[in-house]
C-alpha cells in the first residue's frame, strides 16, 4: 500500500509539474 | 448585541492591524531593513548557505512554480514517513501505532495543502514528534507558501518588463522567519496565559467524582464497528471510574493554526476542546487572529504597487462580504430549531441562556463566539471549529459551505485570500472591459486573453474538482456508507466534504465518517489538485503580467479603487459562486431548510 500511495504523491506532482510546463509551452508558441 | 460587539472586537483588532502588520510584510519580502531583518540576518544567511541557494536569482515564474512544488512534494512525503513510522521514533509516549497508508496520504496532503482536513483524531493516534516535526511544521510551511504566492502575483503587478517575479527560497524563509515564527511564539504565550496547555507529559489519568456508566461500541476483531441487522451499531453496557487526559504540546501547535489559517486541532474537538480554546477570551483572540494576516495581506499589496488605495478597495470588499455571511449565520442560529420551538422550549436569548440553536456548541462561547468563528474559518482557509457545524441548521450551515465555495476570499487564508481575490479583481475589470468596448486593465496592466485562460484555469479547477467529487461521492457504496443523516442533509455531508477538500479549508461537518480508503484517497488527491492547480496559474499570471509594460492612466482607464470597483468585484464574486454551485446548494442545505420549516 505505501508503494501505491507514494505513486500517487508522485503522479500529482507530475500532473502539477505538467499543467505548468503546458502553460509555459503555450505561452513560447505564442 | 453580542453578535455586534463580538464582530467588532474581533475584526475590529485584526483591521486596526492592517497598516503595521502590511507594512511590516512588505518591508520584510521586499529585503528592506528592519529591526526583524536585521535580528535574524545571520540565521537567514546561514540557512541559505546550508541548503546552496543563491538568494541573488530572480526567478522566472515557471522555475518559481518548480521550486514550490518540489518544496511541497517532499515535505508531503516527509510527513507521510512520518506517520508510517512513528512507532518506531522518538516522543511517542503513549506507543501509539503507525497510522494506516491511506490516512498518513490523505493527512500528508492535508497539512502540505494547508487544509489540515483531519480524519484521525490527534490524541489517540498522532506521537508527539509527529504532531510537531511533521504537522506542525506543516502548519508554518504551507502557510508561508500561500503567503509566497500572494507576493509574487504582488510583484507582477509592481513590476514592468521583468523576467523574474521574486525568488521562491528566499521568499519561504522571510515569510517563515521574519513572519510566522515570531508571531506564533507571541500568540502561543497569550494562549498559554489563558489555559492552553503545552507540554510534552504522558496522558494522565484522573479519577472521576461519580462512576460512570455507559453504553460502549462493540466492535470485531479487526477493530471494526459491529451493527446489527438495521445497520445500527452494537453496543454493550459499561462502567469506568477514570478518565484519560490527553498531554501535549498543544499551545505552540494552537498558535500557527490559527495565524496560518491552517486549522488541524491537536485534539479531535479543534478549538471546542477546553485545552485549546478554554475561554471566551481565548476564543475572541482566536477568532481575530485567525483574520490578521489575510486581512493585512491587503495592505501590503497597496503598498507594494504603489498606491494603498488598491489594496483597501479589496478589504472592503472582503468586509462587506464577510459581514454579511457571518450575520447570516448568526440570525439563522439565534432564531432556534422550529421543531423544538413546536415543543414549547423557550429559545429566546435572555440573562439565562444563550438562546438559539445551541445543539453542538460549547456554552462558554454561546451562539455569538460560535456563529462569528464558523463564519472566520471558512471564509479564511483556515477550517478549525469551535462548533459541531454538522448541528448547525440548515441555513447555518449554508453559510460555511458557501463562504468555502466563494473560494475563501472573505478575507480568504494566508496568502490564498489576497491572491484569490486579485483573480476575480482581474476577471471583473474583463467583464466590464467587454460591457464597455474597451481593452481591459488593470493597474495600468493590460488584461489580454492569456491571462483569462489562466484565470479561468484558476477559477474552474476547485468547482470542477468539488462537483465530480461530490458527484462520485453520491453514486458509489463507499462514497454512501460513511453517511450518518441520509437525505438533503447527508448530501450536504459529502458536498461539504468536497468543498472544505477542494478549497483547502479543513473544516468538517463531521457528520460523515471520512476515515475511510475512498475519502482520505478522493479527498487528498482533490485537496492537492484544488490546491496547486490553481497555485500553477496564479504564478504563470504573475509572470505575465510582470512582463508587460505599464501603461499610463487616461480619461478611459477604470478607476479600481472606488465605490464602483468594489460593487463590481463583490458582484463578480458572488455570480461566479452562485454560478458554479446554486444547483448543488439547492440538493443540500436549501431542501434541508424547507424540510425542516414545512413541518
Amino acid at each position: 500500500m505505501d508503494l501505491l500511495y507514494l505513486a500517487v504523491i508522485l503522479l500529482l506532482l507530475l500532473a502539477t509539474w505538467g499543467l505548468a510546463v503546458a502553460i509555459d509551452h503555450i505561452e513560447d508558441e505564442k | 448585541m453580542k453578535f455586534a460587539a463580538l464582530f467588532i472586537l474581533c475584526v475590529g483588532t485584526a483591521l486596526l492591524c492592517i497598516k503595521p502588520l502590511g507594512i511590516y510584510i512588505a518591508d520584510v519580502m521586499e529585503g528592506r531593513s528592519n529591526t526583524a531583518t536585521r535580528l535574524g540576518s545571520r540565521v537567514e544567511r546561514l540557512l541559505y548557505r546550508c541548503c546552496g541557494i543563491d538568494s541573488t536569482v530572480d526567478m522566472t515564474w515557471l522555475q518559481y512554480a518548480k521550486a514550490l512544488l518540489l518544496f511541497n512534494a517532499i515535505g508531503a512525503l516527509f510527513v507521510y514517513g512520518l506517520q508510517r513510522l512513528q512507532s518506531w521514533l522518538p516522543l511517542n509516549p503513549q506507543h501509539f501505532a503507525a497510522l494506516s497508508a491511506d490516512s498518513s496520504f490523505n493527512t500528508a496532503m492535508s497539512f502540505v495543502t494547508n487544509t489540515d482536513w483531519q480524519g484521525y483524531a490527534g490524541e489517540s493516534a498522532m506521537s508527539n514528534l509527529t504532531q510537531m516535526a511533521g504537522l506542525t511544521v506543516q502548519n508554518f510551511l504551507s502557510a508561508a507558501t500561500g503567503i509566497v504566492v500572494a507576493i509574487a502575483l504582488v510583484r507582477g503587478f509592481a513590476r514592468h518588463g521583468a523576467k523574474g517575479i521574486g525568488n521562491f527560497w528566499v521568499d519561504i524563509v522571510r515569510s517563515s522567519l521574519y513572519l510566522l515564527l515570531p508571531l506564533s511564539l507571541i500568540l502561543a504565550l497569550v494562549l498559554v496565559s489563558q489555559g492552553v496547555i503545552q507540554n510534552l507529559d504522558a496522558f494522565k489519568e484522573a479519577t472521576l467524582v461519580e462512576t460512570l456508566h455507559f453504553d460502549q461500541p462493540k466492535s470485531d476483531a479487526h477493530g471494526d464497528a459491529l451493527k446489527d441487522a438495521s445497520g445500527n451499531p452494537i453496543t454493550e453496557p459499561a462502567v469506568t471510574r477514570t478518565q484519560t487526559i490527553p498531554m501535549g504540546p498543544v499551545a505552540s501547535q494552537e498558535s500557527i493554526k490559527e495565524l496560518g489559517t491552517n486549522g488541524g486541532g491537536f485534539y479531535n474537538a479543534n478549538s471546542a476542546h477546553p485545552f485549546e480554546n478554554p475561554t471566551a477570551l481565548s476564543n475572541a483572540i482566536e477568532i481575530a487572529v485567525i483574520l490578521l494576516i489575510p486581512f493585512a495581506l491587503t495592505y501590503t499589496f497597496g503598498r507594494m504597487v504603489g498606491d494603498t488605495r488598491q489594496g483597501w478597495a479589496l478589504m472592503i470588499a472582503m468586509l462587506v462580504l464577510f459581514g454579511a455571511l457571518a450575520s447570516s449565520a448568526y440570525v439563522g442560529e439565534q432564531q432556534g430549531n422550529p421543531l423544538i420551538a413546536q415543543h414549547g422550549v423557550d429559545q429566546s436569548p435572555t440573562q439565562w441562556q444563550a438562546g438559539g440553536n445551541m445543539e453542538g456548541k460549547e456554552t462558554r462561547f454561546g451562539i455569538a463566539g460560535s456563529t462569528l468563528f464558523v463564519a472566520a474559518t471558512t471564509a479564511t482557509s483556515c477550517g478549525a471549529v469551535n462548533t459541531m457545524h454538522d448541528s448547525l441548521l440548515p441555513m447555518g450551515g449554508f453559510v460555511p459551505l458557501f463562504l468555502m465555495q466563494l473560494g475563501e476570499l472573505a478575507p480568504g487564508g494566508v496568502g490564498t485570500g489576497i491572491y484569490t481575490i486579485l483573480i476575480f479583481a482581474i476577471l471583473g475589470v474583463f467583464i466590464a472591459g467587454l460591457m464597455i468596448g474597451r481593452t481591459p486593465e488593470y493597474l495600468g496592466k493590460k488584461i489580454q486573453s492569456r491571462e483569462m485562460k489562466l484565470a479561468s484555469i484558476f477559477i474552474l479547477t476547485t468547482p470542477i474538482l468539488v462537483l465530480l467529487g461530490t458527484a462520485v461521492g453520491v453514486m458509489t457504496q463507499a462514497g454512501t456508507a460513511g453517511i450518518a443523516n441520509p437525505g438533503a442533509h447527508g448530501f450536504s455531508e459529502i458536498l461539504y466534504a468536497f468543498s472544505s477538500a477542494g478549497n483547502n479549508n479543513g473544516s468538517a461537518f463531521a457528520g460523515l465518517t471520512v476515515n475511510t480508503p475512498f475519502y482520505n484517497a478522493a479527498l487528498g488527491i482533490v485537496m492537492w489538485l484544488g490546491r496547486f492547480w490553481p497555485i500553477v496559474a496564479a504564478l504563470a499570471i504573475a509572470g505575465s503580467l510582470a512582463a508587460k509594460k505599464r501603461i499610463p492612466v487616461s480619461e478611459g482607464t477604470m478607476p479600481t479603487h472606488g465605490p464602483l470597483f468594489i460593487a463590481l468585484l463583490i458582484g463578480t464574486i458572488i455570480l461566479i459562486g452562485v454560478l458554479n454551485y446554486v444547483p448543488a446548494l439547492a440538493l443540500g442545505p436549501v431542501v434541508e431548510h424547507f424540510q425542516l420549516t414545512a413541518r
